[in-house]
């Protein structure tokens, strides 16, 4: 974890433009990616939306409800 | 209509964001890890999420913002956005987009907005908020890049505020400057 910090106050140190050149990418997700766009009233919905039907490995499954335990 | 070609986000795109946001009075702010990307979290991400306040003039707002900034909205998504959803995902602009109006962990936007950090120009909800949604969605992706969020959180408010003193010193400080 030392290397991750010393890499944070590198990456503290780089004015936004550097930041922003590295910190974004694109890369095909399936479902979530294969509809112009999606609305959900409430976050709950989403949440389950997500959960039900995005594949697991994309990391979008619920896996603990309880905001103070983390999983 | 003809979509823009979708890319990653870029500079250039966040500086519009901000500029056109900024012309049509848009309350928002950047969440999630493109809000910790703009804070310096040195972790790639795909998507923009952004945490607009949930009022009908400001979704009003926010779609005449987000139409200038070439995302096609639909009359109907328009609508559903100045009603006041939760969660609006964007893939028919220039950049994937996700508007959270009401991100988990975060009890309002006003108090939000209290604790913002402002980076060129960028409103960013504060690391510490970024950090209390991800903890709050239960999610495998968002628990898994909980510890390296919170050693970014050490690391950045080191950089902001500065080494934080002890009650000890606290205490010396009062008692050498008496009131």
């Amino acid at each position: 974890m030392e290397d991750f910090k010393e890499q944070c106050r590198r990456q503290l140190k780089r004015s936004l433009a550097q930041r922003l050149k590295y910190g974004f990418f694109r890369q095909y997700k399936p479902v979530l990616d294969d509809a112009p766009f999606r609305v959900f009233n409430t976050m709950a919905e989403y949440r389950e939306w997500a959960d039900k039907n995005l594949p697991e490995y994309l990391g979008y499954k619920i896996v603990s409800r309880d905001e103070n335990e983390p999983a | 209509m003809n979509q823009p070609e979708r890319t990653y986000f870029q500079l250039q795109q966040a500086q519009e964001v901000a500029e056109v946001f900024a012309k049509h009075n848009v309350e928002f702010l950047f969440i999630g890890k493109s809000g910790a990307s703009l804070l310096s979290y040195p972790f790639p991400t795909q998507k923009v999420e952004v945490f607009p306040e949930k009022t009908i003039e400001n979704g009003e707002r926010l779609v005449r913002a987000l139409r200038e900034l070439e995302f096609e909205i639909t009359d109907e998504t328009a609508e559903q956005i100045i009603k006041g959803v939760d969660f609006v995902q964007l893939k028919t602009g220039p950049f994937d987009l996700d508007l959270v109006f009401a991100p988990d962990g975060i009890e309002n936007f006003a108090e939000a907005k209290k604790r913002r950090i402002i980076v060129d120009n960028f409103p960013v909800a504060n690391i510490r908020d970024i950090i209390a949604s991800k903890r709050a969605s239960g999610r495998k992706k968002d628990l898994n890049d909980l510890p390296l969020l919170e050693d970014f959180q050490e690391e950045f408010e080191k950089k902001m505020y500065g080494r934080l003193k002890s009650a000890f010193e606290i205490a010396m400080e009062k008692l050498e400057k008496p009131q």
